[in-house]
């Protein structure tokens, strides 16, 4: 029993054997899959017919230019072509997109669908999420989706998925800035991982044997330099600068290291919070709240009115429970 | 002015695994270029690195072997640059966790035993090998060493000599191969020595100026780049003709000097980081006993037990557990048959000699016990003479050939009906009427020609005792 017969739409950082994966990088220009992606075994294996389209910014991060509009994996659904799409969301860009274009988010505990054949952007953070016109139908496909998976070293154990609903009351929590005083920093402590990992996952792309090389260059260094300068666009150029900085040897402690600690602060917060509730609800007005569930890698759903909502670890189902009762 | 040469070496060892580090590739010496790559192992993104277990065994089984103290919770972390053999833009290696430190290795010098510190022992992938093809003038990458797993072990600068450096290299290859961590072959790079070089004044305690060698691909080669390093220090220091600066050079053997490499390689910055995408191991007090029980015998236990129990003469020991390979011939071949000293004395003599003329490295030797204890059998059993066994054992070391089957074929069973020896015997002596005066006027050595035709016409298959009887028996009825 399929749950749409209009192909799903995949952004291309997700792998396809044979289609073009580009992560929406020139970098990646002329790159075709070597193999499938686990999600895309998992939706062929059900009979699914997938599509691919160009991942919506370079490696999924902000866009710093406003660049006219290109199809992307939110539009189609948007605009009725699929009704589902998945993409990958690190920064909660593109369940902001989704939240615009008045549509769901789903974005699944970190761990529970396997990364293996995403192409990586921020490798902590990385989770292939949901855009949906509807949650009931986005839960069951992410039970497709979602299970364990050898392949990838940080896969969750299958047994955590059950998206039944259920009766029992749910409590919720608003999150405010009294929550923690790590809040503040939360924006630039999350710029400074996502900087970092970036960096040291395309750090492959040097136009030796696979994707953009440069036309004109004379030497090694000139083949690698022009490489990349004209492979990559700026935002991303931007983020190797600044990944370079804090993984040097003089700020690796009091940046990224710092960073990294701000991260467990923040976890070790929210886990006590979900001792006392079962759904944190984010207002928009918060500055950086809609990064704390990939920081974390807590599930979370977007809503197109702009509410964001978060559970614990594997708790989808609360997730779940708590969008049926809005009739959602 | 007296100086005092100071070395550490840092070595690598590829980890004898089936398979790479962190993919399913083969991790074999010598295929094909390329033939052992997946779109991991050459750079491509959308797979996730898997940690070898057995690979991590084999660097908790090296830390057993130098008694170091092993790292309970390891991690492996991301070190940064750009070179064509480096596919990922990174190596993952091991910077905040080490799999062990503080461990030694005792050597023998000729001022007694001398106990080598370690500073550290840590996994790591191996990158790529890059080809220069002269003709055009192109560089080429074989991505097959790319990911293959190294343990890489940091000496302390304790080394006051070429003659320990190469002492602990030996010490390293014996404790290594005979655990089966690595086989320890410099000549196909599964283990490389780089080394770092000091000069100062004897008696003063502060370092000089620290110079790395690299490119040494034997272990003779390594003692001669040290003479001439050593030569170039104190050359410098005595006379100023050059000034020292810290840098990396490389061995040129053929030109038998070292030339500086880039120098910016020396300050390059990685930008270390924990790898987010491999889980911390974690390494137990179970699994170490579980690596513990099952590491095989050493070298030096063996050769105690080859004194102590087998009564093998020192040199036919040390000699034997020099090499694995004749170690486990021997200790097979032992379970068939009892005579050890007599298994011994064919490994040490016939085997070496055969090795030597046809090529076989003494590392990779095998003989299956079986035939070879036959063979031994047989000659005790008079079935054949020594000069039989001998070519019969070539048979079974070149074609492992069946000593019975083998005699059947080529008709080489000791003659036992002695008609034909007495035969001969008479028509040697008819043949040879000098050679018989000389015996009865009083020369023995003639009778040591006349065994020698006897035997050639007896095709060698009589017993040369036996022969020796009836021939001096014939002569004293002339």
């Amino acid at each position: 029993m399929l749950l749409t017969q209009k192909p799903i739409y995949l952004e291309d950082s997700i792998m396809q054997k044979g289609l073009p994966a580009t992560a929406g990088s020139k970098i990646l220009s002329g790159f075709k899959a070597p193999f499938d992606a686990a999600v895309v075994e998992r939706l062929s294996q059900k009979g699914y017919t997938l599509q691919s389209v160009p991942s919506a910014t370079e490696f999924g991060l902000y866009p710093l230019t406003q660049e006219p509009p290109l199809p992307t994996a939110v539009s189609a659904v948007r605009d009725r072509v699929c009704d589902f799409a998945l993409c990958n969301d690190f920064s909660g860009q593109n369940r902001q997109s989704a939240s615009d274009s008045g549509l769901y988010y789903i974005h699944p505990t970190y761990g529970s669908v396997s990364r293996y054949g995403l192409i990586p952007s921020v490798s902590s953070m990385d989770t292939i999420g949901i855009v949906c016109k509807n949650l009931a139908d986005g839960f069951a496909l992410l039970s497709v989706i979602a299970g364990h998976d050898d392949r990838d070293g940080i896969s969750l154990p299958s047994s955590s998925y059950a998206f039944a609903p259920s009766e029992t009351p749910l409590r919720t929590v608003v999150l405010s800035e009294d929550t923690s005083p790590l809040l503040p920093v939360l924006p630039e402590a999350a710029l400074i991982l996502f900087c970092a990992e970036l960096a040291g996952n395309i750090s492959r792309y040097d136009g030796l044997n696979f994707g953009y090389r440069a036309s004109e260059f004379h030497g090694l260094e000139d083949l690698y330099l022009n490489t990349r300068t004209e492979g990559f666009a700026l935002n991303t150029k931007l983020s190797l600068v600044i990944g370079a900085m804090v993984l040097s040897e003089s700020y690796y402690t009091p940046r990224y290291h710092k960073a990294m600690q701000v991260r467990r602060a923040l976890y070790t917060a929210l886990d006590a919070l979900f001792t006392a509730a079962d759904i944190i609800s984010v207002p928009p007005s918060l500055r950086g709240g809609e990064l704390l569930a990939p920081l974390c890698g807590l599930p979370s759903v977007g809503l197109p009115d702009g509410t964001l909502l978060m559970a614990a670890r594997s708790n989808e189902n609360a997730l779940y429970a708590a969008v049926k009762r809005r009739s959602l | 002015m007296r100086y005092e040469l100071v070395m550490g070496l840092e070595t690598h060892v590829e980890l004898s695994t089936n398979s790479k580090l962190f993919c399913s590739c083969s991790a074999q010496f010598g295929a094909a270029a390329n033939e052992h790559v997946c779109p991991a192992c050459a750079g491509m993104p959308g797979l996730l690195p898997v940690a070898n277990r057995k690979a991590i065994e084999l660097g908790i089984a090296a830390s057993l072997l130098t008694n170091s103290e092993i790292t309970r919770e390891i991690t492996f972390d991301k070190k940064s640059y750009f070179y064509p053999d480096l596919p990922t833009g990174y190596q993952t290696t091991q910077w905040f966790s080490p799999i062990c430190r503080n461990g030694w290795v005792e050597i023998e010098t000729e001022n007694g035993i001398k106990k080598i510190g370690l500073k550290q022992i840590h996994i790591e992938e191996d990158a790529g090998k890059l080809v220069h093809d002269e003709r055009t003038d192109t560089s080429l990458i074989d991505y097959n060493r790319a990911g293959v797993p190294l343990c890489e072990i940091v000496s302390n600068p304790d080394f006051r000599t070429a003659d320990e450096v190469i002492a602990y290299l030996e010490k390293l290859r014996s404790l290594l191969s005979f655990a089966g961590v690595s086989d320890c072959k410099m000549q196909e790079g599964s283990m490389r020595c780089d080394v770092n070089i000091s000069v100062r004044p004897a008696g003063s305690d502060t370092l000089g100026v620290r110079t790395e060698i690299k490119n040494m691909n034997s272990l003779s080669a390594i003692a001669r780049a040290i003479a001439y390093e050593y030569e170039r220090h104190t050359e410098a220091l005595e006379t100023g003709c050059e000034t020292l600066v810290q840098e990396t050079r490389r061995w040129d053997d053929g030109k038998g000097m070292t030339f500086p490499m880039r120098e910016k390689e020396n300050a390059t910055d990685y930008r270390y980081f924990p790898h987010p995408d491999i889980v911390p191991v974690v390494i137990d007090e179970d699994w170490i006993d579980t690596v513990r029980q099952s590491l095989p015998e050493p070298a030096h236990q063996k050769y105690e037990r080859y004194i102590n129990r087998y009564a093998l003469s020192e040199a036919d020991a040390r000699f034997l557990t020099g090499y694995k390979s004749l170690c486990d011939i021997l200790e097979s071949v032992c379970t068939h048959y009892p005579n050890v000293l007599e298994i011994s004395t064919w490994i040490t003599g016939e085997l070496m000699a055969l090795c030597k003329a046809s090529g076989i490295s003494e590392e990779n030797v095998t003989v299956d016990e079986r035939h070879f204890a036959r063979l031994l059998h047989l000659l005790d059993e008079k079935a054949i003479n020594r000069g039989t066994a001998k070519k019969i054992f070539a048979a079974i070391v070149k074609e492992n050939a069946d000593p019975d089957q083998y005699i059947e074929q080529h008709n080489l069973g000791l003659l036992s009906d002695e008609s034909q020896i007495t035969d001969a015997i008479s028509q040697i002596l008819v043949q040879n009427p000098k050679a018989v005066s000389e015996y009865q006027a009083g020369s023995e050595k003639v009778l040591g020609f006349l065994m020698g035709q006897v035997m050639r016409a007896t095709g060698g298959k009589a017993d040369p005792g036996r022969v020796s009887v009836l021939l001096r028996d014939a002569l004293s009825r002339q």
